[in-house]
């Protein structure tokens, strides 16, 4: 293995070997062996949770406890007729699911599913670190809002456009909140680059949940409304807007549509996870009794991984919790939360932590 | 990071208590039904006096300009002569304004806040020593005023109004800036006179980038002062907003515009003198030839003093022109002449309106002498002050910036300057033939004044006349507001 | 303006390009996902089946025949006024994170400075919210 690395490097020069083969071969292992299957299983894992939670069984029938299931419905999906409905506005309605999808799976590539690289050649567990990654995560969540009122509008079909405008001014809506409660972590951090902000929860001692408690709160909230979830799944409604923004597809486009919603819902929950659950750190970082919590027995990091995913497995079984638990909000309500009080809350905080770091 | 020193935001203490002035009035207007206008105006009336007060008594200026915050902004004679300008045009604006808010259904402390706020970025842009900060301070009155223009928000011409002068300023915004980033590209800096003073070296670097760039810079001040042929968006955005903003428009944001003019090009742009001079003789040729021949052919009032207003501009470009130290205090001069004149104008205008838009043909006026007569003589004296005739102060004013362009040889510019102002005699004696030669008809509408329009009338009567009359101290005044010249 | 070019950006090209070369693993990864999203599609386009008639290219109503488009109609005014409050608010979240990051070195003088900000900024929210902007119903 390291042979051939070492030959690539041989071959392509350090820069390219560097800052595009190796991504290259990351960004393989993280779709394809992570981000993918994990939105299969996740689907799977919904129904099986909301299935038990209501006193059912949930898919049973594929395979041993229906584990074969996700397998099932893609092939499905892949050979269902693609409909186009007549007046649709073509492009727009093939571009919205692919622009849902893309820029989810592009947060990817800034977050640190591991910690760097302890020595020289040694493997970081992340694609890239950027000094401006949370500004990148940002901005590219922002697109799936053009994916959903371009399907939306494009769609030419009643439902479908109030769908895709009810979705756009939630997510518009709550990412104001969501922006203000990224400040208190980042006041704390003293840097934008994700990597960094982990590290600087390992310096403090503590996970930025503790200090910035209110701060998680507003963007757990927020990160529910901006992947259209339960409570929050308005734009999707099934009982009076017959699925809003994506009444009109079916086939492919549709699962794309569906993939984007859960590649949404885990890349809100890594970027919880790294700026407040301290990322691929152990809980209590600064207690050096509990460092055998470390798992420093795994080859290269690789504890600091797998302590990511189990927090990532929470956050999204939280997210199922949610949805087998919560009412649906009222559209009214549900602007007024994030207008009328995530906004102050989040305003508060910022100052009373701006406060607190001047007088410390 | 420049060093900052908190004690400079004293120095700031006008413009800051006049920003929270239009902030707090702004808070108050939203509350259930809001301010009641006569509240509002004697609010907005005590900040703008506070703010004078504190302009004359905590910035100090010295012999020497003086830089604070980073050189963001600069305390100079210039700075504080037009910030006591665009003051008191604010301040007769608002007594114009007060029956004229009271008849409208809108509420009264949203019209005031943005008075406020657009006097406040009035007030920066005449202090601001860097081109982001004079930017943004521009910014600031521009968007309120694009409110301000469409602040009738259920009468179609308020609406064409506010659309086209925010499409419009919008776009010259954009391309000042774009000006601005250029010659910031070229030269690194954005400090006024660092800017000058990196010139020289960029035109030989960057031949393209400087010419470029203080080309869609001039542009866009042109735009904002309404020199042709960049003053298409005037008549129809005078015509359209309400006649007290119309009057603001064209005497407070008219004299800020041109403050930032002046102080950009020669303190910014002194290495390119020769060029500009030019340019600017060209531009102001052309707005006094076509604005007075514009203003010959309208019958509605306000159009023709829109018109008027463009013409006007041409003639404040020639102190621009001549680039000397008689030029530019005339310049100030007859900015500040120009602003009662322009205000007591358009204050008439608000004595004869109904219903927001009915009395405003020239026609109007007919018989005014005969049933009014303190009113038509008013309306005589700015009349006669807007054609440039003793004893008016714009008489004053317009020899000075005559005598500056004759003067720095550019007399040619001056004969047209002369010419036109004979041209504009017609038009604005059309008013007063109407006043005095004419019988009024049985639709002719009555003069409905109110004590605040009466006071505002007579502080510009007695303002336009001591001007005339008396220009002396005020020469001098204007004097103390010189830019050191290249 | 090629001339300008040429004085200007050619000398400091490899400079920027050393520093942006950690952002190059994000346009591969852009063009993995349009690549992912060109597989699917085209393997959807090879396998999926025919598609019937022209009935069921209608939009969807219910089950009737609709009468006009989605396009037919306006919508409401309000998803505009919110779209224009997104704007302000979320132009101020960008302000804010150059600030937090710089919160060390800019000391009390950044935090009052920030303050006054957001005294303005709160002063424009309680004034929408007063005029009922922020209200739906």
């Amino acid at each position: 293995m390291s042979g051939l690395l070492a030959a690539m490097l041989e071959a392509t020069g350090p820069t390219l070997f560097h800052y595009v083969l190796v991504p290259l071969i990351k960004i393989a292992i993280v779709l394809f062996a992570g981000v993918l299957p994990l939105i299969m299983y996740l689907v799977l894992a919904e129904r099986k949770v909301l299935g038990f939670m209501q006193a059912r069984v949930g898919p049973n029938r594929v395979g041993l406890w229906g584990l074969l299931q996700p397998i099932a419905d893609v092939m499905k999906l892949l050979v269902k007729e693609d409909v186009v409905p007549r007046r649709a506005v073509r492009w727009a309605f093939v571009l919205g699911p692919c622009l849902v999808v893309a820029p989810a799976f592009v947060i990817f590539s800034v977050i640190p599913f591991g910690p760097p690289a302890a020595t020289e050649g040694g493997i970081s567990w992340f694609v890239t670190d950027i000094n401006v990654a949370l500004l990148m995560v940002l901005a590219l969540a922002t697109l799936p809002v053009y994916g959903i009122i371009l399907g939306g509008w494009g769609s030419n079909s009643k439902f479908s456009l109030l769908g895709g405008l009810r979705s756009a001014a939630q997510m518009i809506s709550y990412e104001v909140p969501q922006g203000f409660a990224l400040v208190g972590p980042l006041l704390l951090a003293g840097t934008m680059s994700l990597v960094g902000i982990v590290e600087a929860q390992r310096d403090l001692g503590m996970w930025f949940i503790v200090p910035q408690f209110v701060a998680f709160f507003v963007f757990l909230v927020a990160g529910v409304a901006e992947s259209n979830r339960n409570p929050f799944d308005l734009p999707e409604a099934e009982s009076e807007l017959v699925a809003g923004f994506h009444t009109e597809y079916t086939g492919i486009r549709f699962a794309l549509f569906f993939l984007g919603e859960y590649a949404n819902m885990i890349v809100v929950s890594s970027v919880a996870v790294t700026l407040f659950l301290g990322g691929w750190l152990r809980p209590f970082p600064s207690v050096e009794a509990l460092s055998f919590l470390d798992l420093s027995f795994l080859p290269a990091g690789l504890g600091g991984v797998v302590w990511f995913s189990l927090k990532l497995f929470v956050f999204l079984f939280v997210y199922i919790w949610f949805r087998g638990t919560f009412p649906r909000y009222r559209f009214d309500q549900l602007m007024a939360l994030g207008w009328k009080w995530m906004i102050p809350l989040a305003l508060v905080n910022l100052f009373l932590t701006g406060l607190v770091k001047v007088w410390v | 990071m420049p060093a900052f020193d908190l004690r400079e935001f004293l120095l700031l203490a006008p413009e800051i208590l006049l920003a929270i002035g239009g902030l707090a009035l702004l808070l108050a207007g939203s509350v259930g039904r809001g301010v009641p206008g006569r509240v509002a105006a004697s609010l907005s009336l005590f900040f703008l006096v506070a703010t004078a007060l504190l302009v004359l008594t905590v910035e100090e200026v010295g012999p020497e300009p003086r830089l604070i915050l980073g050189s963001s902004f600069v305390l100079d004679g210039f700075a504080r002569f037009f910030k006591l300008v665009i003051l008191a045009g604010t301040a007769l604006t608002v007594l114009i304004s007060v029956r004229f808010v009271d008849d409208g259904a809108y509420r009264a402390g949203e019209y005031h806040a943005l008075l406020l706020l657009a006097t406040t970025g009035m007030m920066f842009m005449v202090g601001g020593f860097n081109l982001v900060s004079i930017w943004i301070a521009l910014e600031l009155m521009a968007l309120s005023s694009y409110i301000l223009a469409g602040y009738f928000k259920r009468e179609t011409r308020s609406n064409e109004a506010a659309l086209k002068y925010f499409v419009l300023g919008a776009l010259s915004s954009a391309i000042l800036l774009y000006g601005a980033s250029l010659l910031y590209g070229a030269t690194g800096e954005l400090r006024l006179d660092l800017l000058a003073a990196a010139l020289p070296e960029a035109m030989v670097t960057g031949r393209l980038l400087v010419p470029t760039g203080w080309l869609m810079l001039s542009v866009g001040l042109l735009f904002k002062v309404a020199a042709v042929p960049f003053h298409v968006w005037t008549p129809d955005v005078y015509v359209g907003a309400p006649t007290p903003v119309t009057a603001y428009l064209a005497a407070a944001s008219k004299t800020a515009s041109f403050a930032i003019l002046v102080r950009i090009f020669v303190q910014g742009l002194p290495t390119l003198l020769p060029d500009w001079q030019i340019v600017i003789a060209a531009v102001a040729s052309v707005t006094m030839i076509w604005g007075n021949l514009a203003a010959l052919t309208q019958t509605n009032v306000k159009r023709m003093l829109a018109y008027s207003s463009i013409a006007h501009a041409g003639y404040v470009l020639l102190g621009l022109l001549a680039a000397s130290v008689i030029g530019l205090w005339s310049v100030a001069f007859y900015l500040l002449a120009y602003t009662f004149i322009t205000l007591g104008a358009f204050a008439m205008v608000v004595v004869l309106e109904r219903r927001e838009y009915a009395g405003e043909e020239v026609s109007d006026y007919a018989g005014l002498a005969r049933r009014a007569p303190w009113l038509a003589a008013a309306m005589l004296v700015f009349l006669l002050a807007l054609t440039g005739i003793p004893p008016t102060g714009g008489f004053v004013g317009k020899v000075y910036l005559f005598a500056a362009a004759v003067e720095a040889g550019w007399t040619w510019v001056a004969v047209i300057g002369v010419l036109t102002s004979a041209i504009s005699l017609y038009y604005y004696f059309s008013i007063a033939v109407q006043m005095y030669l004419k019988e009024s008809t049985r639709d002719t509408p009555e003069p409905l004044g109110s004590p605040a329009l009466t006071a505002a009338i007579a502080t510009c009567v007695v303002a336009t006349l001591v001007l005339g009359l008396f220009p002396g101290p005020f020469i001098e005044f204007a004097q103390a507001a010189g830019l050191p010249l290249p | 303006m090629i001339l300008a070019f040429r004085s200007y950006a050619l000398p400091i090209l490899p400079a920027i390009c050393s520093r942006v070369l950690g952002y190059l693993p994000i346009l591969v990864f852009c063009v993995v996902a349009v690549l992912f999203l060109a597989g699917t599609l085209l393997a959807a386009r090879l396998l999926r089946h025919a598609g019937s008639g022209a009935t069921d290219r209608e939009p969807y109503e219910c089950g009737n025949e609709p009468e006009s488009f989605a396009h037919d109609h306006r919508f409401s005014i309000r998803y505009y006024l919110l779209a224009v409050l997104f704007v302000i608010f979320d132009v101020e979240t960008v302000f804010l994170f150059p600030w937090a990051v710089m919160f060390d070195q800019l000391a009390l003088f950044g935090f009052i400075e920030m303050m006054v900000f957001l005294t303005i900024l709160v002063v424009g929210y309680v004034y929408v919210w007063n005029r009922g902007a922020l209200s739906w119903a």
